[in-house]
């Protein structure tokens, strides 16, 4: 793996932190139409969904923060592959939902209730990793973690909320769902081969 | 000390926001009936709430490093308020317009007072200066994630089903406002069963089954509400029809009214009077969607049923079907199976279950999931569901669509009324003995129809004699190309949903 300075610019990493924000949502919006329709729109469901892609997160954070101490130089590299990684998930996601939807809707609900948890967990458990990353390389730079919490939350955040919004208020307008789970699996891999040339100018 | 107030303020923060979040979810999608932007809206602005919040929690941690969760506890105060004034602004704030800018301020606006304290948490419990600076901000963020789960958990599944909307709120925000002191105050664990025990009273002290928000923003006119009904799985409200029966709303949105009589017909109960026509001796029955069991208690009258399975997402409208002599009896037909399902799954889950009619008096198509019973793919399912000569019937409610997307699927599909019925035979043509079936409908031993009586007679042949519509009729009314609803392209509830300039 290269190694990166410790000093890549912040607002680089901003930046790619705010489109992968946008990507993240695109995602939990349509997975959850697509869970929906393999496992049912229930108040059960839904709840599997949301508390999945939250835990999905938490873990990953935890995961993150051990990676970000670990491989203190490698922000970069590390943000790049965990972006392509969602990236990868991202693509395969819509047939396998639905392919799981087809094979496990006669499981007992507890099954059901598993396997929506794991297709959802697994690319959260990703997306979580890449706070703890970043922060962990803004708050050395700075000293100061609330401060470099904040910043880069608020751009993943912001981010974030631009995706929701734009996916129900635009792209299901003119997208059916899997070109719009596609099209943020490509905003992935953009943010990962951003970090990637940005991995080479500043090593 | 610090370290622990830091964990503290991630996992409460998280829990009362997320567990706000279902709550407001829950009010918007009852003033927007259900479209399917409500849930994106909320999340959008609770998200530009959340960035807004942490952006001004890192200000507090530059400005104030060594005591930032002074600030962030007057910001929670703040926030608990608001949070507690929300039932009781409902009134005014039905009334404000636009509507969707003063929601989505006030999301944007409670997510950002409690967000504050997120970079706050951070700071006061992540180890900078360490080796271990990555282990101990995913510590606060993972603490943060395990309260919004729970939060979520809490409110959709505990809260909601056990008081209304508005004391969700007042619990919420009483809550914040306890965190919110205790972080304004210097640490020490002996105020903390003070402080709560206080913020106890307080919320004990309000009506948390008070049903402000729904008769605020109910769409129900002037008609007096007569029932209501709150539950997690959504908000059912009745409102006095008069002779003509009474209104159900399900989610804020025209569900059914009470009435069974043909005559009377103000709900277009003639819908399901004409299957008795279409089929000859229907024995087995599948009702996705139960509500006023109004359609449930006609489909009970057809003589050769012999058992009906129904399928309905809310228990609570067994109890509203309690209050009706007339209708009550479907909860005590032997006939009569209710599941507490999703419809869709219950049937991908019986796939030996056959039928002869499997009726849907499905909700407006524009609603936020309904592709899931309008789509090819579950029309497809549904087909492999029906015995020979059986029918499907469902609402189209005005999508024209979905008579395409029907006619995609089935050999013969038509639309009467505002309804399409399909299936692998001509429909189109009407058995002479229609009216002669008809008359063997009864209810408790009774007769609905006497041949005898002009206006009966008159009933029933305009029943069986209003045409059926085609596809290329519908078509041209449609005045453009007719599409096929498909799980992927939602086509009901966004390309040709509810237009954007509704949401106001």
């Amino acid at each position: 793996m290269q190694k990166t300075s410790a000093a890549a610019p912040i607002g680089f990493l901003t930046g790619l932190f705010f489109i992968s924000g946008i990507a993240g949502l695109i995602y939990q919006v349509a997975w959850q139409r697509v869970l929906f329709a393999a496992f049912g729109s229930d108040l059960e469901s839904v709840t599997i969904v949301v508390s999945a892609f939250l835990l999905g997160l938490g873990v990953g954070a935890l995961t993150g923060g051990r990676l970000a101490d670990r491989f203190p130089d490698r922000t970069l590299a590390l943000f790049c592959g965990l972006e392509a990684g969602i990236g990868l998930y991202g693509v395969a996601s819509f047939r396998l939902m639905k392919w799981t939807g087809d094979v496990f809707v006669s499981s007992p609900l507890p099954m059901i209730a598993a396997t929506n948890f794991l297709l959802i967990l697994a690319p959260a458990l990703f997306m979580g990793a890449t706070l703890p990353v970043l922060v962990a390389h803004a708050a050395r730079c700075w000293g100061n973690v609330g401060r470099a919490t904040g910043h880069l939350y608020a751009a993943n955040t912001f981010g974030a909320a631009l995706g929701a919004l734009g996916t129900a208020f635009v792209l299901f307008h003119h997208l059916p769902l899997d070109a719009a789970i596609l099209l943020a699996a490509g905003i992935n891999f953009l943010v990962a081969v951003l970090a990637g040339l940005g991995l080479r100018s500043f090593a | 000390m610090r370290r622990t107030l830091g964990w503290c303020l991630a996992g409460f923060i998280g829990f009362l926001s997320l567990g706000e979040e279902i709550l407001w979810v829950r009010l918007v999608t009852f003033v927007y009936q259900g479209i399917p932007q409500s849930f994106a809206f909320v999340l959008g602005a609770f998200l530009l709430g959340v960035a807004a919040g942490a952006a001004a929690g890192k200000r507090f941690c530059l400005k104030w490093p060594a005591t930032p969760a002074r600030a962030a506890g007057l910001c929670l105060v703040a926030g608990g308020g608001l949070g507690l004034a929300i039932p009781y602004l409902a009134e005014s704030l039905s009334e404000l317009e636009p509507l969707p800018l003063w929601l989505g301020g006030l999301i944007f606006l409670a997510s950002a007072l409690k967000a504050t304290a997120f970079p706050v948490a951070h700071h006061l419990a992540s180890d900078v200066a360490g080796a271990r600076v990555g282990r101990s901000i995913s510590v606060v963020y993972f603490l943060n994630i395990a309260g919004s789960t729970l939060g979520a958990l809490v409110a959709g599944y505990v809260l909601l089903e056990h008081f209304s909307l508005g004391g969700c709120f007042v619990l919420l925000g009483t809550a914040t406002l306890a965190v919110g002191v205790l972080a304004l105050l210097p640490p020490n664990p002996r105020l903390v069963p003070l402080v709560l025990g206080v913020a106890g009273v307080v919320a004990l002290s309000v009506d948390l089954h008070d049903h402000r928000i729904v008769s605020a923003f109910g769409s129900h006119g002037f008609r007096k509400i007569k029932a209501i009904v709150e539950n997690r799985h959504g908000i059912l409200h009745v409102a006095d029809g008069g002779s003509k029966g009474d209104i159900t709303y399900g989610g804020n949105v025209y569900d059914g009214r009470s009435n069974i009589d043909l005559g009377v017909n103000s709900n277009r109960i003639d819908r399901v009077y004409l299957l008795a026509a279409l089929h000859p001796q229907p024995k087995r029955v599948l009702v996705i969607g139960l509500s006023t069991g109004a359609w449930v208690r006609v489909l009970s009258s057809f003589p050769t049923v012999e058992r009906m399975d129904v399928v309905e997402l809310n228990p609570g409208y067994l109890s509203l079907i309690e209050r009706y002599p007339h209708l009550a009896p479907v909860l005590t037909d032997p006939r009569i199976t209710i599941h507490i399902d999703d419809g869709r799954r219950w049937l991908r889950r019986n796939p030996d279950e056959t039928f002869d009619l499997i009726v849907m008096n499905t909700t407006f198509h524009w609603r936020a999931n309904l592709t899931n019973l309008l789509s090819q793919e579950f029309l497809g399912m549904a087909r492999t569901h029906l015995r020979e000569g059986g029918v499907l019937a469902f609402n189209a409610t005005g999508s024209p669509d979905a008579l395409a997307t029907a006619s995609a699927v089935f050999p013969f599909a038509y639309r009467w009324s505002n309804f399409v019925y399909a299936a692998d035979h001509d429909l189109a043509r009407i058995a002479s003995d229609a009216v002669a079936r008809m008359v063997r409908l009864s209810l408790d031993g009774k007769p609905l129809f006497d041949l005898g009586r002009a206006a009966d007679r008159e009933l029933l042949e305009r029943l069986v004699n209003t045409p059926f519509v085609r596809r290329d009729d519908v078509e041209v009314e449609a005045g453009r190309p007719l599409e096929v609803i498909t799980d992927a392209n939602m086509l009901t509830e966004f390309r040709y949903g509810k237009p954007l300039w509704w949401f106001r």
